[in-house]
Parts: structure tokens; C-alpha cells; sequence
């Protein structure tokens, strides 16, 4: 893709924004109103580890501090993909209502287009709050300087492997509807399984169980193992292994997504 | 045919119609049904991991032993998936700005008698399916049980009461669609009230006292708190008398609130087209 090609979807992604934020604003009572109820939903999970943190010193060797970050990674990546992708509804969206051909026909790289079909602004708000978390956890942390540039570094590097992570699962995830057209369930099942991410994967002592988590359903890469940066320190096998496991399945995502597409019979022609 | 007993049998058949409907709908999405209970059985296990590490280091949250909390979790999620359905604001309002109620008003069909049998339904539905599961549940966590016949004719009560809580309370929700341009915000802030005041995250009673005593007064708590506390022996005689009272008057309030907000909704209410 040359720099032009590039040039336009990041145009087609801002108009996305911008219809997005007008859609919200014929309304924006009920905008206001949403914003509200991330802010609670995050304040809730918070609520949720203090109460449970009033009973304990800590949680498998992660203090009250420690687990803050977990949820304000999840925070960032679970904000990003709202506000890039909402969640891919417009997979199920568009197969759904049998109008996934419209987007197909445009002369746009079909997974792109899909992925940012909706965009939910109000969801800007769980990144603001997980960086005022970041921050009051960080508060408690006494690092020097050159300590935080490298933490931090590989912190955002982690966040972002994991929004890939994330986003190539959701991606395969709703690919399924273009064979299955009421793969509903399933999404229930991907959602309850990606809240796990909220706590510390080392809650899960098994040794099979930590190995799911971190390998076949990478749920630790989403809010455990960037926290692990800031917290524990950076550690650069982690890192790699991080950054392959992203490329990896996004790799497969963008496979799955084609042979979904090749199984997807219209509903609308 | 059309005597007043007549009208009144016809009157309570198409309601038995609409239920039977619901129920059949729902036993077409099993599939939606079961993947719910996978969910929420991935949910406890996530939990029962975070309390397993919390109780081997010695923990103790509250009064709870480790199989009492996973039990109360067990139970709360059970209630969650019979009787907590959230669906019901986003097809009233839906219905409202569509402009579909209108079909019910000129019907000799009460929209409210319309919902609560989809409601009822769908309960029932879910109940039949989940009814082997208890059972399994019921016999290998007997231990855990705490009822008595009193007890459990009060489980009764306080269960329907919660569902039929727990049905106004988004009814109401969708209600507002007479009143505001978008009921997405409300409804989303009302399923996390919902969510966390109903004790399906933490029990109530180890939440800090000041917002434990402000919870026991709402009605959330009988969604899904206060009839697993009965199963798990919590209440005395007198306190179950207060929570039957405390659920039947919060039912009488909050029917009554949206009898209002519905008449009060139609008056304003235009539609064009249909």
C-alpha cells in the first residue's frame, strides 16, 4: 500500500469519526447520559477490587495498586477497540440485515471498511479514565526517571500488541456469522470471556488454565501482561512474544475473515 | 359468545396465546439460552479462581466460607439467567419509536398485559430448561441448602416478586422512549444498577455498611440477592417478613409508576403513517 492508499483510509476512518460523533449528537442527552454509564462501568470495577482489597493485602502476589493497572490496561485496549471498531458489530451488522454486499463493492479493502462500519464516540471516555487510573496507580510506584521511559516504552508497546490481539479475535469471533447467521451466543460467550481480562491472569493457578489464557485464548495480553511492565518491570521475551502472537493472529484473522466471506451467501440478492 | 364471562375468558386466552408464543420463540434461540449459561459459567470461574486465591492465603470475606461464596455465585447467576432480562427496555422503546405501539392501542389488547406474557414466557422457558441443572446442583451442593417449607414458600414469593421487579424496572425504562430521543444511555446506566445492586458481583452484605444500608431499602436486591440468601439460610422469620413487604410494595410502587408514565407518555405521544 503505497503512501496515498494510506492517506485515504486514514480519511475514510476520520469521516467515520466525524458521522459517528454528528449520529450521537442529534441526541445529546442521551450522549451525555452514555458517557456517564462507561465512567460508572469503570468505576464499578474499581469499586468491585477495593471492597474485595478491604479483606486482603493482595491478590496472588498483585497489591491494590498493581491490580489498578491491570484494569486500566484493559481500559485503554477495550477503549481503543470501541472507538475504532465497536466491538466489529458491523460484521454481524451487515450479515444480519443482508447488507454486508454494500460494503463489499466498494473499492476499499473489505476487512477495513467492515471494521470501522460503526465507531462509538462516547467510548473515548473508558481511555481517559484508564489513564486517570494509570496515574493514580503509577503514584504509588517510585522509579527513577530512565526506569519509567523503558517501563513505559514497553507498556505501550504491550497495549498496543494487545488491541491487536484483541481485534483479531473479535474479528474471528464475528466471522463466524457469515457461515453461522445466529453465532449470537457465541459473542455472549467471546464478551464474558474477555472480561477475565480485568484481573490478574496469575489468579488462575492451574498450570492448564494459565497456559489457555496466555496462549490459546491470549485473554493475558490484554490487560495482565502490559500491567506486568509497569509493575514487575519490562521484560523483552514477553515482549517478543507478545508482538509475534499479535502478528500471528492477525495474520489468521485476516484469513478467517476471506473464507467467511467466501462461505457468505447473500440474504438481499 | 360474547357474555361477560366470554369476553373475560377471551380476554385472559390471547394473553395465554402471547405466552405460549414467547415461549416457543425462546425455545427456537436455545442455542442464545445455552450459550448464556456458558457465559455466565465462564463468569463464575473466573470468580471462583479470584475468591480460590483470596481463601488459600487465608482470606476470609465476611461471613463467607469459600463454598458458601461460590455457592451465593452459583445461585446469583442462576436468578440472573431466569429472571434478569434486560431486553425488555430496548423492545418497549424500540416499539415507541417505531411506532408499533399504536397497533396495540387500536387492539382490544393491553400493551402492559402484552409484555408481562412475553415476560412470563420467556421465565417459564428458561426455568424448564435450567430445571435439570438445579436439580444436579441442588443434589451435590445439598450441604449448602438451608430450607425449610417456610422458608422456601418465602423463596417462592420473593422469587416472582424479584422477576416482576426486575421486568417494571425496565419496562420503565423503556417507557422514557415517550419522554427523550434516545433511551440507549438510560438503559445501559440502568443495567449496571442493575448488575451491581442486585449482588450479582459482590454480595451485599460485605459491601461497606453505609452503601449496604442505602441498597437495602431499593429494590435490586430481589433480583437476585435476597433469594439466594434465603436458599443459603441468611434471614430469620422476621426478616423474611420485611423483604416480602419491602418486594411488594416496591412491585405496587413501581406498577404504579408505570401506569403513570405510560398514560402520561400517550398523551403526548404522535405517530404518523402507521
Amino acid at each position: 500500500m503505497n503512501h496515498m492508499a494510506y492517506n485515504r483510509y486514514i480519511r475514510i476512518y476520520l469521516q467515520k469519526v466525524k458521522i459517528s460523533i454528528m449520529s450521537r449528537m442529534v441526541n445529546p442527552a442521551n450522549f451525555f447520559v452514555l458517557l456517564f454509564g462507561v465512567v460508572a462501568q469503570a468505576y464499578i470495577s474499581i469499586y468491585f477490587l477495593k471492597v474485595v482489597y478491604g479483606y486482603v493485602e493482595n491478590i496472588s502476589g498483585w497489591s491494590y495498586e498493581q491490580a489498578l493497572l491491570v484494569i486500566a490496561s484493559f481500559l485503554f485496549i477495550e477503549g481503543l477497540i470501541w472507538i475504532t471498531t465497536a466491538y466489529l458489530s458491523g460484521v454481524r451488522n451487515n450479515v444480519r440485515n443482508g447488507t454486508l454486499d454494500t460494503q463489499l463493492i466498494k473499492p476499499v479493502d473489505s476487512q477495513f471498511l467492515i471494521s470501522v462500519w460503526r465507531i462509538d464516540p462516547e467510548d473515548v471516555m473508558r481511555i481517559v479514565v484508564a489513564f486517570i487510573i494509570f496515574l493514580q496507580a503509577a503514584g504509588h510506584f517510585h522509579y527513577s526517571f530512565a526506569d519509567w521511559v523503558v517501563r513505559t516504552f514497553f507498556y505501550a508497546i504491550l497495549i498496543f500488541d494487545g488491541y491487536v490481539i484483541f481485534y483479531s479475535i473479535a474479528l474471528m469471533i464475528n466471522s463466524l456469522y457469515c457461515w453461522f447467521t445466529e453465532a449470537g451466543g457465541m459473542h455472549m460467550i467471546f464478551e464474558s470471556v474477555i472480561r477475565m481480562s480485568q484481573y490478574p491472569t496469575d489468579i488462575f493457578n492451574q498450570s492448564m488454565v494459565k497456559y489457555l489464557f496466555s496462549s490459546l485464548v491470549p485473554i493475558a495480553f490484554i490487560g495482565t501482561i502490559p500491567a506486568k511492565a509497569i509493575a514487575f518491570g519490562p521484560r523483552f521475551d514477553l515482549m517478543i512474544y507478545a508482538n509475534l502472537l499479535a502478528f500471528l493472529l492477525f495474520i489468521i484473522s485476516r484469513r478467517v475473515w476471506h473464507a467467511g466471506l467466501r462461505a457468505y451467501s447473500s440474504a438481499s440478492s | 359468545m360474547m357474555t361477560d364471562s366470554g369476553t373475560q375468558s377471551f380476554g385472559l386466552t390471547k394473553y395465554w396465546i402471547i405466552l405460549k408464543n414467547s415461549a416457543q420463540s425462546n425455545l427456537v434461540y436455545r442455542f442464545d439460552v445455552i450459550s448464556g449459561l456458558v457465559a455466565e459459567g465462564l463468569n463464575l470461574v473466573i470468580f471462583s479462581f479470584l475468591w480460590l486465591s483470596i481463601y488459600r492465603q487465608g482470606n476470609q470475606i465476611g461471613s463467607y466460607s469459600l463454598g458458601g461464596l461460590i455457592f451465593y455465585f452459583i445461585l446469583t447467576r442462576f436468578f440472573a439467567l431466569i429472571i434478569a432480562y434486560t431486553d425488555i427496555s430496548r423492545t418497549v422503546s424500540d416499539e415507541i419509536y417505531e411506532g408499533k405501539i399504536v397497533n396495540y392501542m387500536l387492539k382490544p389488547l393491553s400493551y402492559f398485559g402484552r409484555m408481562i406474557s412475553i415476560n412470563i414466557g420467556r421465565v417459564a422457558v428458561r426455568l424448564l430448561m435450567f430445571f435439570p441443572l438445579i436439580a444436579v446442583a441442588a443434589y451435590f451442593l445439598r450441604s449448602n441448602f438451608h430450607l425449610t417449607i417456610n422458608s422456601t414458600f418465602f423463596l417462592i414469593l420473593i422469587a416472582i416478586a424479584g422477576s416482576l421487579i426486575n421486568f417494571l424496572f425496565f419496562y420503565l425504562m423503556g417507557l422514557f422512549a415517550f419522554f427523550l430521543d434516545g433511551t440507549a444511555g438510560i438503559s445501559y446506566l440502568g443495567w449496571l444498577a442493575m448488575t451491581f445492586f442486585s449482588g450479582r458481583m459482590v454480595p451485599l452484605d460485605i459491601l461497606p455498611r453505609s452503601l449496604g444500608r442505602v441498597l437495602d431499602y431499593l429494590p435490586f436486591k430481589f433480583v437476585s440477592y435476597v433469594p439466594a440468601q434465603i436458599i443459603l439460610g441468611k434471614f430469620n422469620q422476621v426478616e423474611l417478613l420485611a423483604n416480602l413487604a419491602l418486594s411488594l410494595a416496591w412491585l405496587a410502587a413501581l406498577w404504579l409508576l408505570a401506569r403513570a408514565l405510560y398514560n402520561a407518555g400517550l398523551k403526548r405521544y404522535e405517530s404518523y403513517g402507521i
